[in-house]
This record gives structure tokens, C-alpha cells and sequence, in this order.
């Protein structure tokens, strides 16, 4: 019985260093007593530390040797927490005889605990343990896992062995040692479920991009490059799709209102209303009525249309249109009838000064009155719309590539899963 | 929360209980273990030297789950085969007790549910088996065999005989867990939730060299 407090000192020691029992070099340990293995930076020995005789649990060959592209010791921000980074692991899986290698980075605070940081390929995901226990489950062909409302769909499973260790570990490390794990994603997040044969261990993980990684360390220069696309990397383009719908729903309604102005005021766009009295035509003389009221032309591409309204028992009209200044006689084609209104459409006139002349044919019927009252209305001609619905497949295009993108991006996604169904996973484009 | 002092059978220094259902004790001053019988107290032993450790909690931190106030009067240590968890005794400011524990710094509070535990035979449970529990389903994720390596301060019961234990932990598809402990005569049961460090507003916490909590 030593006497002493019963009570743990209040400050914990920082930093402390053991010798690496293989080379005497010294081994800087900053996880506390929560360390359990540790490597030796010179000789790379994995030791452990929880032993009272630093006993070697394994060793990497000097070939194996890896660098960690964020260094150990370095102190970053994660949600608001102070993080060290105090371990560094490759891992490493074969496919066909080909190598894919990742690193995994221990993050350490000493009252919020640990994290990890995985990078592959350029893309980085900030990863913890989860405290439940996902509901696995089948969605058609494909496995998923929901947690936390959230499903996740199976994207690939393999064997990782660990080929290269660095810094310290709060459990047993061994070089070689081998998981078999499974990821399900949703981006931007990703389930991993990892087993060594014994107890499975699930953690949570969300992409994040490399230059936060690089922002939250502090790091100088950029951050290792993005090849590809990660299982969980958010896809740009939902996004995308979703603004471009949103302004071709609002070009559409300018598009609109703009018809409807142009309609609503070439409507109203009356160059001349008046009326005339026309006599039945004798057989001597044609009876030819102009209108004392004329109107102005400006230019000559306005596309005019002229409206005659008769009484019912009106017999046919011939419509002309005269420069007043030039005395050029436009004869005017019969287009239309509505009702008791002849149409008449005309184009590209000379700028002047017109009125209308009326020259009632020649009718056999001898109920022909002998003089008839017509209106008379000269407006712009707003034509034909069909050109507006034309116009609106126009402003379809960029939506349409987008969402063609979008479904792209999600086809390169699945293109690497292992899972078994191949289908395009996204459910959000 | 009820105070009682008596005087330590190892040195006569004043023992408090800060919780008054306490069983166990350690003597602040000579590290004796009282165990308090109907009557007085008893010296049973001495308290080793807990192993080091690197939990921020400690004997005195304060803290709040769910909007209640707690303080940590005692703590056992275990250790398994893949290593060493503490098991904070925490008094709560309206009486109850409860648990506080803490795994490579990932916490959880939990609560014995007396005489509530499943009809379940140690040796017949399996990982991946699902029991029901308060109507939700709990899955059988790992069986621990553990040890104590350490206790201190106030407990709900006499650390003596409980050598090696038996502990079923439970999980739900959240973050609400379960144990069972085998140690005993029958089962007991404990249920709680995994809890975010800084949901537990802990203070009087230890510090680290180099580190602001």
C-alpha cells in the first residue's frame, strides 16, 4: 500500500517516447495509454506497447515502406474538434492479380476519441464507428443496409490486408493481417462493415472533399489528385439538374409573359378602324369606296391584316390597299372568314401613308342590297404561334444534357461496384 | 442526495456516501475498501493502483444525459481480450444511479432495469441472435469475457466474488444498446444509448498536456 491519492492526477501527460526494443530508436507515442501498438518509424517493428516488455509483433520489410501524405502529428479541425493524427495504414487488396491500395488515417482527440480519414484514388471520406447495428435487407437485386433513416446500397465487397503501418494504434496491429469487409454507399455517405472472422465492426463515413482535408490540416499545396469516381462521391449534377428545371421553368414563364404581352398588344395594335358605305355596283360605273381614314406604315416588313365586317346578306368584297402619296394600288388576297368578317393578309409594304378601297363585285342575286355599312380594321398580324412551342424545345436542351450527364456520372459509379446488380443505383436524378 | 458520514475501520478517517444506496466505498485516505453491512463498516481489502488510463473522466466529474445532473462516485475498470473499458458509477442529482461507461473514449450511459432481464441462459446465447426487449428488437453482437483490473470510489455493490464475468452486449439498429451480465445469480440487464462526448457537458474533467478540453 503506497498511501498515495486515490484519485487519478488531474493532467495527463503529453507526449512520451519508448525505445523500439529491435533498434533503440525512439518511438514517440501520443494516443496516451490508449495506444496499444505502435511502429517503429526506423526499423518499421510493430510493437506492443501495452506489454511491460514492448514485445514485436511484427515487422515490414523496408520495401514495403510507404509515406503518409499528411504528416503524423499534424493537428486538424473536424467538425468544430481539435484532431491529431497519430496513425497511418496501408491497405492493400488484389483483384485479378492486381494490387488496389489505400490509406487509413488514425485521428486522435483526447475527450472525443478517434476518427479516420480514408483517401483512395484522390477522394478522401472522414469515418467513424456506429453505435447501432444496420437492418440488412434486399432491395430487388441489390443488398442494402438502413441506419438512421438513411439506406445504403451495396457497392462492393473484398479482403484488405494491411501492408504498411506507421504510428500508433489503440488495438492489435499485424503486418499481413486480413479483413474481409463490405461497403454499401449513398452518397456522400458510405457503410462499412469489416470482419476478421470473428465479431463485425460497422463505421459511417461521409466524402469529403481533398482540399477541406488539406484546409482543415493547414496544408501547404494541393492535395493528392481525384482519378475517377468514389463509390459515395456526391454526384454534381442532381443539382445541376435540378437548376437547370428550375430555369427553363422560369425562362418558360418570361417565354409566356412575353407571348402574352406581344399577343395582348398586337391585338390591340389597331392601325386604322373605320367604316364605309358601299354602294351596290351598277352595271355602269364599279362602285369604289376608299376610306377617308388612313394609317402609317414605318417600315416595310410589317405583316398587316385586314378585317371587313358586313352585314350578312354582304356579297363579295375585292380589298386593296392604296399609297395615298404614290397612288399604288395593293390588291389584297382573301385569306379567311369568320363569321362575317373577311380576312384579308397582306405583307412587306413600302413605308407611306395607305388607305383602304373597297369594290364590291358584281352580284346576281337579286336580294343584293343596294348599299352595304362594313367595318373596316387594320391591325399587325401577330401570325401563327407554332414558332412559341418550337421555341420551348429549344429550352429543353440543357436540362436534357444535364440529366444525360447525371445519369453518366451514375453509370461510371456502378460501373466499379462488385455488387451484383448492375442497374443504375442513383435514385435521385 | 442524502450525505452519511461514518469513520473508516482502516484509519478512522470520516467515510461520506454520496449516494446513500452505496454498498462499496473506497477510503480516500488509506485506500481501504469499506463495505457497509447493516450496522457499521467493514474493512474488506485495499485498493490497488488502477493501471494507467486515459479517460477524461474521473472520480468528480460532473455531467448531464437527458437533462439531468449527475456525478461520477465510483468507477470499475475491466479488461477483455481486446482490451480495457471503464465503467463509471454516476449518482444522479434526483437519487438514481446509473452507469457511465467508456470504451477508447466512445460513451455510453446506461441503467440496471431490476428484475427485467430476459429469460436467457448464458450459454445458449449467439452473436447475431435477436432479443426483445421493451419491444425492440436487440441483436446479440459480442460476448465478453472480462475481468476487473481496478474499481474505486462508490459502488452498488461488493466488488468481492466477481472475479471473472460474463457480459452479453446487445445492440439496436440506433445508437440504444443493451447488456446483460452473467456474473451473478441470475442475469441482469442495463440499457442505454450511446452518447456524443460533448452531449454530456462534462466538467471537472481531466486534462492533457498539449490539449484543451
Amino acid at each position: 500500500m503506497s498511501g498515495g491519492p486515490i484519485v487519478e492526477p488531474a493532467l495527463v501527460r503529453g507526449a512520451r517516447a519508448i525505445a523500439c526494443p529491435n533498434c533503440g530508436g525512439t518511438v514517440e507515442l501520443r494516443g496516451f495509454a490508449h495506444t496499444r501498438t505502435a511502429s517503429c518509424i526506423q526499423c518499421l517493428s510493430v510493437i506492443d506497447v501495452s506489454s511491460p516488455e514492448l514485445r514485436i509483433l511484427s515487422r515490414f520489410d523496408e520495401k514495403m515502406r510507404q509515406r503518409p501524405v499528411v504528416p503524423l502529428g499534424t493537428r486538424g479541425h473536424f467538425g468544430g474538434v481539435t484532431y491529431e493524427l497519430i496513425g497511418f495504414q496501408v491497405r492493400t487488396q488484389w483483384e485479378d492479380g492486381v494490387a488496389y491500395s489505400w490509406h487509413e488515417y488514425l485521428l486522435f482527440n483526447p475527450y472525443h476519441g478517434f476518427r479516420y480519414l480514408t483517401l483512395y484514388n484522390g477522394h478522401w471520406n472522414l469515418v467513424r464507428n456506429l453505435a447501432g447495428v444496420p437492418v440488412l435487407s434486399m432491395q430487388g437485386t441489390r443488398r442494402v443496409a438502413t441506419t438512421g433513416g438513411v439506406t445504403y446500397q451495396h457497392f462492393q465487397a473484398g479482403e484488405a490486408q494491411t501492408t504498411f503501418v506507421m504510428g500508433e494504434f489503440p488495438w492489435a496491429i499485424e503486418a499481413g493481417e486480413k479483413v474481409q469487409y463490405d461497403d454499401l454507399v449513398a452518397p456522400p455517405g458510405i457503410l462499412s462493415r469489416e470482419t476478421n472472422g470473428n465479431e463485425f465492426t460497422w463505421s459511417i463515413g461521409e466524402y469529403i472533399d481533398g482540399a477541406a482535408v488539406w484546409q482543415a490540416f493547414s496544408m501547404q499545396g494541393a492535395p493528392p489528385a481525384v482519378y475517377g469516381i468514389a463509390p459515395n462521391q456526391p454526384s454534381p449534377y442532381p443539382a445541376k439538374v435540378r437548376g437547370m428545371w428550375l430555369d427553363f421553368a422560369k425562362l418558360v414563364m418570361v417565354w409566356g409573359a412575353l407571348i402574352a404581352a406581344f399577343l395582348f398588344f398586337s391585338h390591340h395594335d389597331t392601325l386604322l378602324s373605320t367604316h364605309a358605305s358601299v354602294d351596290a355596283p351598277s352595271d355602269a360605273v364599279p362602285a369604289v369606296v376608299t376610306t377617308q381614314s388612313t394609317f402609317q406604315l414605318k417600315d416595310n416588313d410589317d405583316k398587316l391584316k385586314i378585317e371587313v365586317r358586313g352585314p350578312e346578306e354582304m356579297g363579295p368584297l375585292a380589298v386593296s390597299l392604296v399609297d395615298v402619296a404614290q397612288q399604288h394600288v395593293y390588291s389584297l388576297e382573301f385569306d379567311d372568314q369568320d363569321g362575317r368578317t373577311d380576312v384579308f393578309r397582306v405583307a412587306s409594304l413600302p413605308a407611306g401613308t395607305y388607305a383602304v378601297r373597297l369594290q364590291p363585285e358584281r352580284s346576281s342575286s337579286p336580294t343584293a342590297p343596294t348599299q352595304m355599312d362594313v367595318d373596316i380594321k387594320v391591325k399587325r398580324d401577330a401570325g401563327g404561334i407554332g414558332w412559341i412551342g418550337f421555341s420551348i424545345l429549344f429550352l429543353l436542351i440543357p436540362p436534357i444534357v444535364m440529366a444525360l450527364r447525371a445519369s453518366t456520372f451514375e453509370s461510371r459509379r456502378w460501373a466499379q461496384s462488385s455488387s451484383a446488380a448492375t442497374a443504375s443505383g442513383g435514385d435521385d436524378e | 442526495m442524502s450525505e452519511r458520514a461514518s469513520n473508516c475501520p482502516g484509519c478512522g478517517a470520516p467515510v461520506r456516501f454520496a449516494w446513500s444506496s452505496a454498498v462499496q466505498t473506497a477510503c480516500p485516505y488509506c485506500r481501504a475498501i469499506v463495505v457497509r453491512t447493516d450496522v457499521d463498516l467493514e474493512k474488506v481489502g485495499e485498493v490497488a493502483d488502477l493501471p494507467p488510463d486515459a479517460s477524461p473522466i474521473q472520480l468528480g466529474t460532473a455531467g448531464t444525459f437527458d437533462n439531468r445532473g449527475f456525478v461520477v462516485i465510483g468507477c470499475l475498470r475491466y479488461t477483455w481480450a481486446q482490451g480495457a473499458w471503464n465503467e463509471w458509477h454516476i449518482a444522479f442529482n434526483d437519487g438514481a444511479n446509473g452507469w457511465l461507461s467508456d470504451a477508447q473514449l466512445t460513451y455510453a450511459v446506461s441503467f440496471e432495469r431490476e428484475g427485467q432481464a430476459p429469460n436467457v441462459d448464458a450459454s445458449s446465447l449467439q452473436p447475431n441472435q435477436t432479443l426483445r426487449i421493451d419491444n425492440i428488437d436487440y441483436v446479440v453482437t459480442t460476448l465478453t469475457r472480462a475481468r476487473y483490473t481496478g474499481f474505486d470510489g462508490e459502488l452498488p455493490f461488493r466488488t468481492a466474488g466477481r472475479e471473472e464475468m460474463l457480459f452479453a452486449d446487445l445492440r439496436t439498429t440506433d445508437a440504444r444498446f443493451a447488456t446483460l451480465d452473467f456474473s451473478g445469480d441470475t442475469p441482469v440487464l442495463y440499457t442505454g444509448r450511446e452518447v456524443e462526448y460533448d452531449e454530456l457537458k462534462l466538467t471537472n474533467v481531466r486534462q492533457f498536456e498539449g490539449w484543451k478540453q
